[in-house]
């Protein structure tokens, strides 16, 4: 299924080598086109005293005017999905001054921008987003304001973490799915395969580049390979919708629920999670009566009460276990049912986030065994 | 000496054991003697260097139970979310156990529905937040605890590090690390509780707040920066404060609406009000078990605060722990309280 | 000389008309502090302060800096002395606006700190003297708050000074000056608050 069989897609002309030394090359001749959204070192030129932490982000880098290397990770901890829908976000900001109201919109200029380095996982996140995004009568222009003049260049993951399940989700480490172009790595060098017809773009900047020889792509495959072996937990969720339905009212919510914190970190820290709750900021209220104020559109998160308390006081997710189950429902049963999509891209970082250590991969499983159990009960 | 220092290692490979077998026993009896709903303790969590909460229920249960150097939560959060019906078990270390005081103190819990099971520690708990700072940007594949030393396998590299780098901040100035009020309590012989250490005994030799009085030394301009910079790693998603025994009320101030204190985005100065304003609804409650620290999944570090108010407390009312039944701090007084802040007019 | 007699005794009279006008009673509820909506109303209709919010601070431009002071006073002493110093004519900065709460016990650290995040330069919170409570002890639950409040704020390096405790009895209308000079005085030393201002963005 990887990458499509295609014999066309995987001729040798369709994948440029460029080597490893020449990457800032190549980055320095598309950062005088796009923006560079990059891993990089935190707080790299902030006071020295904050360097001590070596964690990699996702940032914007101007790799034309400051030294950047590229880094080695296995994924980046947080998910660019803030770059297309930032934690929080002006929507417009006013000013009122009698009957006098002035709204001016914000984001109007926005530079075409290239997320480099992504995997898979986050790469197929943007798809649900998207999916999300332009669900129902009107599209977000918030969102695809930046994500239309987005594109993505990936690279295949050579070495998945221990909680890596993206094969479980239809994704893989070495799926193409929702690039516009991808790198793999092999030592020395990347192999360069544009992989949308927006990935075409790319084509000037690659063509001074020679094809890859077979044997490149014999160690491509197996490589490929290899990283689908390191993801040891494969779980079948084909029918996972079907399997949730009957198991709404069940007791395993209040199970899980119960060593849960509910905090938001997992919804939070997940590239698929959108949820959004819209805030009044007034900024100054003048003496004259004159006020100024925008509003912003910040994350929320369904594993807090607050997220579906009502102004009746009424709060229908009061209790901890219909607020796990709403996370598990609507990236496993809702999101299906609506979109015919999974909700989820199996990135694992919830797992590594959470702080009592729930594993959404163990949930599962439980759900699953209970749903066979019920099944032949009946 | 690198035979001695061998030898105390094998005896805390052991005592780790030791400790979990007689937790296995105790929680076995009191399921069969007592009347409990369930005994809360620690199980195997899905990644190295992790554990779970457990709610043991029944014999078959007692099997996941472990005790380790990274049964990083404070159980006690559970105790007071559930609703029960009859007494439960629970596993506490010292620092724990009064934070469950506090709770008992303040009317959330009756003494007399606790069974408590005291664990005495011994060196403290790991704060993983501390070894992903060290490790940086690789991923836990295995981790194992070898005397006062663990040795972590990245899939680039192993590495050992001392216990005194990965600690929690508290547990490292700890001297109170024997239980003050159980009702079983985990024996473990006297010979094997010593710091072996010496990385570690140095920190047992000083003050307890030897840290807050350097912090304190720094300009203020500096600390203001410190916390700051830390602050803005914060995403508000709450783990902090959930994670908390103590951080009982069933409408936080940051999710009050009327009026609604908080603009909600993720401004740093709201993330500074947040732990300010919580910093100071837990002065004179807070235990000091770090849990909050080791819950962040962003690492924040600001743990100085709860401990400069733990430490204002006692210098200021010579108030050292909260005692079963004693006043909260902040609700009662003292007509000759110190009051040198207090402005005059001169 | 003259002049400046007159100008003072103008701030003065404005001062207490200020303090008359601002006063804005906190509802003592035991949860949260809710304005009274006909206080609100009434705030509104001034336009003396700013909407919503009782501590929400109004436009200040940079030229002609003047420091803004919020001062927590309690119903019955420190308010009164307030009063008296006005009823006086006993001159004191008009720097200062103030919040009437029923006891210095009522105040909640969150005030506090709010106050200093929405940018008010300097917050004065001011009580009954140990022992004259009305409530018989109020204060000396606040004292011990408040101690903790002040270590706390030293601590994460917030300028000392910008946050003042007193006592001030309904007698001392001499000293409630005294106290609104010295504490403008500091507050001015120390400049306009930029310690939260700075950091807010807003988002994106």
């Amino acid at each position: 299924m990887e990458g499509t069989g295609n014999q066309n897609q995987n001729s040798q002309d369709c994948f440029k080598v460029i080597p490893k030394e020449e990457l800032k090359i190549f980055l320095e001749r598309l950062n005088k086109e796009y923006k560079l959204i990059l891993p990089t070192h935190k707080n790299k030129d902030k006071s020295k005293e904050k360097t001590k932490n070596n964690e990699l982000i996702f940032d914007y880098v101007d790799v034309l005017n400051e030294e950047y290397e590229f880094p080695e990770y296995q994924n980046i901890r947080i998910a660019p999905k803030k770059f297309l829908f930032p934690q929080s976000e002006v929507l417009f900001s006013y000013e009122i001054e009698g009957n006098n109201i002035k709204i001016a919109e914000k984001g109007a200029e926005i530079n075409n921008q290239i997320i480099f380095g992504i995997r898979n996982c986050d790469a197929r996140s943007f798809k649900i987003l998207d999916t999300f995004f332009s669900s129902g009568k009107y599209s977000d222009p918030y969102y695809f304001n930046k994500r239309n003049h987005t594109l993505l260049i990936g690279i295949a993951c050579n070495e998945p973490m221990t909680t890596c399940f993206c094969t479980s989700v239809n994704g893989g480490p070495y799926s193409v799915e929702g690039f516009d172009a991808v790198l793999y790595e092999l030592p020395e060098k990347y192999l360069f395969q544009i992989i949308s017809p927006n990935g075409e773009k790319f084509k000037p900047y690659v063509e001074s580049y020679s094809n890859a020889s077979l044997e490149d792509l014999k160690l491509k495959d197996q490589n490929a390979s290899h990283a689908r072996e390191q993801i040891r937990v494969s779980l079948n969720l084909d029918n996972i919708e079907m399997e949730l339905e009957g198991l709404y009212n069940h007791e395993i919510w209040q199970k899980i629920a119960r060593t849960c914190l509910k905090c938001g970190a997992c919804s939070y820290i997940c590239p698929t999670c959108h949820c959004f709750d819209v805030q009044e900021k007034i900024e100054k209220t003048d003496i004259v009566g004159k006020s100024i104020g925008k509003r912003v559109r910040i994350w929320d998160t369904c594993q807090i009460p607050l997220f579906t308390l009502e102004a009746s006081g009424h709060n229908p997710r009061a209790a901890g276990e219909k607020r796990t189950r709403q996370r598990i429902y609507h990236k496993f049963n809702y999101y299906l049912k609506n979109y015919d999509i999974l909700g989820c891209v199996g990135c694992g970082r919830c797992i590594q986030v959470c702080p009592v250590n729930q594993d959404i991969r163990k949930t599962l499983v439980k759900v699953q065994e209970i749903a066979k159990n019920v099944q032949e009960g009946d | 000496m690198e035979q001695k220092e061998e030898n105390k290692e094998i005896e805390k490979i052991g005592k780790m054991e030791e400790i979990q077998n007689s937790l296995k026993r105790i929680v076995k009896q009191i399921l069969l003697e007592e009347e409990v709903e369930y005994v809360l303790g620690f199980e195997p969590g899905p990644l190295p260097l992790t554990a779970a909460p457990l709610f043991i229920e029944s014999e078959d249960d007692i099997e996941r139970l472990i005790w380790t150097d990274y049964c990083n939560l404070n159980l006690v959060k559970f105790l007071l979310e559930q609703p029960h019906t009859k007494k439960v078990g629970i596993i506490l270390k010292n620092c724990e156990i009064h934070s469950l005081i506090v709770l008992i103190n303040e009317k959330q819990i009756k003494r007399e529905d606790v069974i408590i099971i005291g664990v005495p520690c011994d060196y403290g708990i790991i704060d993983l937040n501390k070894i992903k700072k060290i490790i940086g940007n690789s991923e836990i594949i295995k981790g194992s605890i070898e005397g006062t030393k663990i040795k972590i396998l990245t899939h680039k590299e192993e590495q050992i590090i001392n216990f005194d780098k990965i600690l929690s901040d508290s547990c490292l100035f700890c001297k109170n690390k024997i239980p003050d009020e159980f009702d079983y309590q985990i024996e473990v012989s006297a010979k094997k509780q010593t710091p072996n250490s010496e990385e570690l005994m140095k920190y047992q030799k000083i003050d307890e707040y030897q840290d807050v009085i350097e912090f304190e030394a720094k300009a203020a301009q500096e600390r203001w920066n410190y916390f700051t910079s830390e602050l803005e790693k914060c995403t508000l998603c709450m783990a902090c404060r959930n994670a908390c025994p103590l951080c009982y009320c069933k409408i936080c101030f940051i999710d009050q609406n009327q009026p609604q204190w908080f603009d909600k985005n993720d401004d740093l100065s709201e993330k500074v009000l947040f732990h300010m304003t919580r910093a100071l609804h837990l002065a004179g409650r807070c235990a000091g078990c770090d849990a909050c620290s080791r819950a962040c999944p962003e690492g924040v570090d600001i743990h100085l605060i709860y401990k400069k108010l733990r430490k204002s407390v006692r210098d200021r009312w010579n108030i050292e722990k909260v005692e079963l039944g004693s006043k909260s701090v902040l609700g009662s007084y003292n007509n000759e309280d110190p009051q040198e802040f207090i402005m005059s007019e001169e | 000389m003259n002049s400046n007699n007159i100008k003072n005794q103008e701030n003065m009279h404005n001062n207490i008309k200020n303090a008359e006008e601002q006063a804005v009673d906190i509802k003592d509820i035991g949860q949260a502090s809710i304005l009274e909506e006909e206080e609100i109303n009434k705030i509104k209709k001034n336009n003396e302060l700013s909407t919503l919010n009782e501590i929400e601070i109004t436009n200040t431009s940079d030229e002609s800096w003047e420091p803004k002071i919020l001062a927590f006073l309690c119903n019955w002493c420190s308010y009164a002395g307030a009063d008296l110093a006005g009823v006086s004519r006993i001159q004191y900065p008009p720097n200062v606006r103030i919040v009437r709460v029923p006891c210095s016990g009522r105040i909640n650290p969150l005030f506090i700190l709010k106050s200093l995040q929405v940018g008010w330069d300097g917050v004065l919170v001011s009580g009954c003297h140990p022992g004259d409570c009305h409530y018989i002890s109020g204060n000396y639950y606040a004292r011990r708050k408040f101690s903790i409040i002040e270590d706390l704020l030293e601590f994460m390096g917030i300028e000392k000074g910008r946050v003042n405790f007193s006592w001030v009895s309904a007698a001392e209308g001499v000293a409630f000056a005294k106290i609104i000079k010295k504490v403008t005085e500091q507050v001015k030393k120390l400049g306009p608050n930029r310690l939260f201002t700075q950091m807010k963005s807003g988002g994106d």
